[in-house]
């Protein structure tokens, strides 16, 4: 049986999904080149949230968040852990009838799918859910016991291991330094090691490095970075005696981690050429710890005074900056480009948790054999293209 | 009691920068406060507390420095000073301790300085106690608590390894103060928020009458004449043999990183 | 021609267990330079302490006696030693590179505005232009780097660190010379001492034991513990012994819990992730124990053992 080489460079959630994804496949041949540690880049600062009910699309993209928040349901039922799910149940706040609206359909959604959910207006119980929320400053909240988060770093590296017994091999500590085209198509790659490795296809799973994977063969990737300011609070009364749920607000959200809160800046109105924003960045350049902007304390802390007062006086244990990927539409980036046998699966702007297993599912099939589906089509490479 | 503190911004990422002249560079992204600093800050808050008095921070060093300042005051400090001049870069210890210490006098008298134990960057632990050799104090190191007994006295325990020496300390005093000997308190979003408008005066050359040939580069007499990298990429050595003799070098591997 | 000076620190009235390296480097640096070699020492009953300070190769012992000094008494011993000092011709001054010794000779130092270089491995000496220079070793910022520094101007003092176990043989005949001390107060009286015998807490812990995902069963748990017993260690872990308690958050290490800086960190079925590596700052001694040879904690790790801890912790609990 004659073997496709399939090369996949980065081994975040994308990569790993991916290699996970053709490994179920008996001619693909995968090696998957990553130049740190599995899952330890954008990934590791990912929130890795479900929240069944909303997303910033108006869950047009329902199925596909469904099928990773299942697929990651049965991994932890296969090997508990080792998709890090802490099932603390989302609260989605109700800003303004417009937001109630979209929860209120993220509900039917949900229930439609056999989860529960509910929309509460009865502050009282609100305020059990969430003591230190202001239930006066929202409408109502949509709450579900169903969902949490989870660990983006530990799916990486289970779908690492499980690619790994599935016979593909993974070169850790390993950068892709070149590539090398023949004929306007993708032929070879080179290696830090000094390695030259011919490969029938390869794919670029790098997110937020995709315009320096890009450049290796001549393409111009259009991936903007959006900065995701996050935050560790230490609450005024150090333990809370409730299950902090994952608290969604159009602004922000915030999620437990251990003893402390983890909160982020949401999406919203992300203005790419305002470089409070966006730009486009060296990631290699970006620090583990703090890069956050001054004005970032002040958006969080009127936010939490109006909405969340009871973590007003929270103490700011430490910070970081994590770079979002996704071009101009904010939609991810999948698929052909004009480089024969070279693939792009990357640009999730800061949903690659959530979305990579229906991606790198439909991916893999594309790959392996040369069929499309809905999702590949809506979120293709060549969209922007046309737009160019 | 009117107390100071000297923090240090220091470098924190795991890829350091040397300039030509042989210098960390400083003033690159990834940074902040050195560690033990905020567990100094910490007893002087305690010591302010109990004896109802004033905190001002010094640093000295270029305005990522800042960060560090504002940071003490959304703490608790009262008033902060950023020590920046061309002059005073590239000093060794002397010209630091000299810059601090004449920036200290001339707001003083203080009856308690701290400092952190050692910087995470250089790390000699030495600034400190040349402070108090400018200032005629005595130093202490080691703290890991204190306690006002009255107006000039306080009650400081030291560690000295196998327990904490009790002294008895007239003031005024420098002490110096370890990491982790204390859980230091966080600012918080509301008290980061107001520190983070605060206007910080800045201390210059022209203010800190000091010969330019004892401080700074000049003032030098420790130079540093090459740097080479320690360890190309960190891949652990893997012990190998019987488990009897691997549970053998990791005893000894550990008695070793305890001295 | 200066001499070369050992500081014989005398701590709690006991000749300091650094003597025997400090010896060592003076010896080192006689070898390559010719100067004499002389330790000098300031305590209490000095004259007690003659026999413990004759190490083979000293030309010369000068000796402060000062009845009733503490060796915390940094600004009353600085005064000391900066008037022996003014009786001795140095060129190159070693201290051991304890906490107390390097306050004492900070202000030294500064007392007599001599360059000190701290926290040295090792010593190169060379001679130049007939004059010997002692180049000094020492690795920077948490041992990424190592740099080597010369110290300008007719002395200099360098702190060294020193291995503890190197035992000095006393069978020399140096010279033996008291120098007076002219008197100084201090401001630092020593009233008690209270013996540590509670486990440190998880911040100021120098040894560090920490569990990780393979640890999460009762027997394996159960070895780490004793283990962590054994060698006066502290227990923390990684995020999944957290989540599922057998640790409580506060000791769990990483990113979003705590952040340590000890001496030494054995892990135990740690995989590595970068959310538990980045709790652990100040550039320990790693050793990690893991049976996935892939684990990227193998990556951070200073030593590595790819092996069932079921199997290594027998033999570490013997």
């Amino acid at each position: 049986m004659e073997k496709k080489k399939i090369a996949i460079i980065g081994g975040g959630i994308a990569g790993a999904a991916l290699g996970y994804n053709l490994s179920l496949y008996d001619e693909a041949d995968i090696t998957l080149y990553e130049k740190n540690r599995i899952g330890c880049g954008t990934t590791a600062k990912s929130a890795g949230t479900v929240c069944l009910f909303d997303d910033s699309l108006k869950n047009r993209y329902w199925d596909v968040r469904l099928y990773g928040f299942e697929t990651y349901l049965k991994m932890e039922k296969e090997k508990p852990g080792s998709a890090g799910f802490d099932k603390t149940g989302t609260l989605v706040c109700a800003t303004d009838e417009e937001v109630e609206k979209t929860i209120k359909a993220g509900i039917a959604l949900a229930k439609s799918a056999g989860y529960t959910g509910e929309y509460i207006t009865d502050k009282a119980r609100i305020k059990e859910i969430l003591p230190s929320l202001n239930v006066d400053a929202i409408l109502g909240a949509g709450y579900t016991q169903d969902d949490g988060y989870f660990d983006g770093t530990m799916i990486s590296n289970t779908f690492a291991e499980k690619m790994e017994k599935n016979g593909a091999c993974i070169k850790r500590g390993v950068e892709v330094v070149k590539i090398n085209t023949e004929g306007g198509a993708a032929k070879s790659l080179e290696t830090s090691e000094g390695e030259t490795v011919d490969y029938d296809v390869i794919v670029d799973c790098t997110g937020p490095w995709s315009r320096f994977t890009g450049n290796l063969v001549g393409l111009d990737v259009p991936i903007w970075h959006t900065k995701a300011e996050a935050f560790f609070l230490v609450p005024p009364e150090k333990k809370l005696d409730y299950v902090f749920p994952v608290l969604k607000f159009p602004a922000f959200y915030a999620l437990r981690a251990g003893d402390n809160v983890f909160i982020c800046k949401s999406h919203l109105s992300m203005n790419l050429d305002d470089p409070m924003h966006a730009g486009q960045w060296d990631p290699d350049q970006l620090p583990q710890v703090g890069g956050t902007d001054d004005y970032f304390i002040d958006f969080l802390f009127d936010q939490m005074e109006e909405n969340v007062p009871g973590l007003a006086d929270s103490g700011l244990a430490s910070s970081w900056l994590s770079y979002r990927a996704e071009p101009r539409d904010f939609l991810p980036i999948l698929g052909e480009t004009p480089v024969q046998n070279y693939f792009l699966c990357t640009g999730f702007g800061g949903n690659g948790v959530i979305e990579a297993p229906a991606a790198t599912r439909d991916m893999a099939k594309l790959i392996m054999r040369g069929e499309s589906t809905m999702l590949l089509e809506e979120w293709a490479f060549s969209r922007l293209l046309e737009e160019a | 009691m009117k107390i100071a503190v000297c923090v240090k911004h220091v470098p924190t990422s795991e890829n350091v920068q040397i300039d030509e002249n042989n210098n960390l560079v400083r003033d690159t992204a990834e940074s902040d406060t050195n560690p033990c600093d905020l567990n100094a800050m910490e007893f002087a808050l305690q010591l302010k507390q109990q004896t109802e008095g004033t905190i001002d921070v010094y640093s000295m060093g270029p305005d990522i420095a800042l960060a560090s300042l504002k940071k003490c005051l959304a703490i608790g400090a009262d008033q902060s000073y950023l020590i920046s001049g061309r002059k005073f870069a590239g000093g060794d210890t002397l010209g630091t301790a000299r810059v601090l210490a004449k920036a200290i006098e001339d707001n003083g008298p203080y009856d308690v300085i701290f400092t952190g134990s050692e910087s995470s960057d250089g790390g000699t632990g030495q600034v400190g106690p040349m402070i108090a050799e400018l200032l005629s104090m005595p130093d202490v190191s080691e703290t890991v608590a204190i306690e006002a007994k009255d107006e000039n006295t306080l009650e400081i325990r030291k560690n000295v390894g196998d327990g904490n020496l009790v002294l008895k300390v007239k003031t005024p005093v420098l002490v110096t103060v370890p990491f982790g000997c204390n859980e230091p308190t966080l600012p918080t979003l509301r008290t980061q928020r107001k520190a983070n408008r605060a206007e910080i005066p800045v201390i210059d050359e022209s203010m800190v009458d000091l010969d330019a040939s004892i401080i700074g580069k000049p003032g030098a007499l420790s130079i540093v004449t090459t740097v080479s990298s320690a360890s190309a990429g960190r891949t652990a050595e893997a012990l190998e043999g019987s488990f009897e003799e691997i549970a053998a070098r990791i005893d000894e591997l550990v008695e070793e990183g305890r001295a | 021609m200066g001499a070369i000076g050992i500081f014989a620190e005398i701590i709690d009235n006991t000749i300091s267990n650094s003597l025997g390296s400090m010896v060592e480097f003076g010896l080192k640096v006689k070898e390559a330079s010719g100067s004499e070699l002389v330790l000098f020492a300031v305590g209490q009953d000095m004259k007690e302490k003659e026999a413990g300070l004759k190490a083979a190769g000293v030309d010369r012992l000068v000796l402060m006696d000062i009845p009733g000094v503490s060796y915390v008494q940094t600004d009353k011993l600085s005064c000391a030693v900066a008037e022996l000092l003014d009786k001795v011709e140095f060129s190159t001054i070693l201290v051991p590179a304890s906490h107390t010794a390097r306050s004492l000779f900070a202000r030294v130092a500064m007392k007599k505005n001599i360059g000190m270089t701290a926290d040295c491995t090792d010593l190169d000496t060379e001679i130049i232009d007939g004059k010997p220079v002692v180049h000094q070793i020492k690795p920077s910022f948490g041992a990424q780097i190592m740099v080597t520094c010369d110290v300008e101007g007719d002395s200099e003092i360098i702190t060294m660190r020193t291995d503890d176990q190197v035992v000095p043989d006393l069978s020399g005949d140096p010279v033996i010379e008291y120098v007076e001390f002219s008197g100084a107060d201090s401001a630092i009286e020593v009233v008690d001492f209270e013996k540590n015998d509670s486990v440190n807490s998880l911040h100021s812990a120098e040894v560090v034991v920490c569990a990780g995902r393979g640890a999460m069963d009762e027997e394996r748990f159960d070895m780490v513990k004793k283990y962590a017993e054994k060698i006066g260690a502290v227990v923390a872990g990684s995020r999944p012994m957290a989540d599922n308690g057998w640790i409580p958050f506060e000791n769990q290490v990483g990113q979003s819990g705590t952040v340590i800086r000890p001496k030494v960190a054995l892990t135990f079925g740690v995989s590595g992730a970068i959310q538990f590596t980045e709790g652990l700052k100040g550039n320990p001694l790693i050793i990690a124990v893991n049976s996935d040879e892939h684990a990227p904690i193998f990556g951070f790790a200073d030593y590595a053992v790819i092996a069932d801890m079921s199997e290594v912790l027998p033999e570490l609990l013997k």
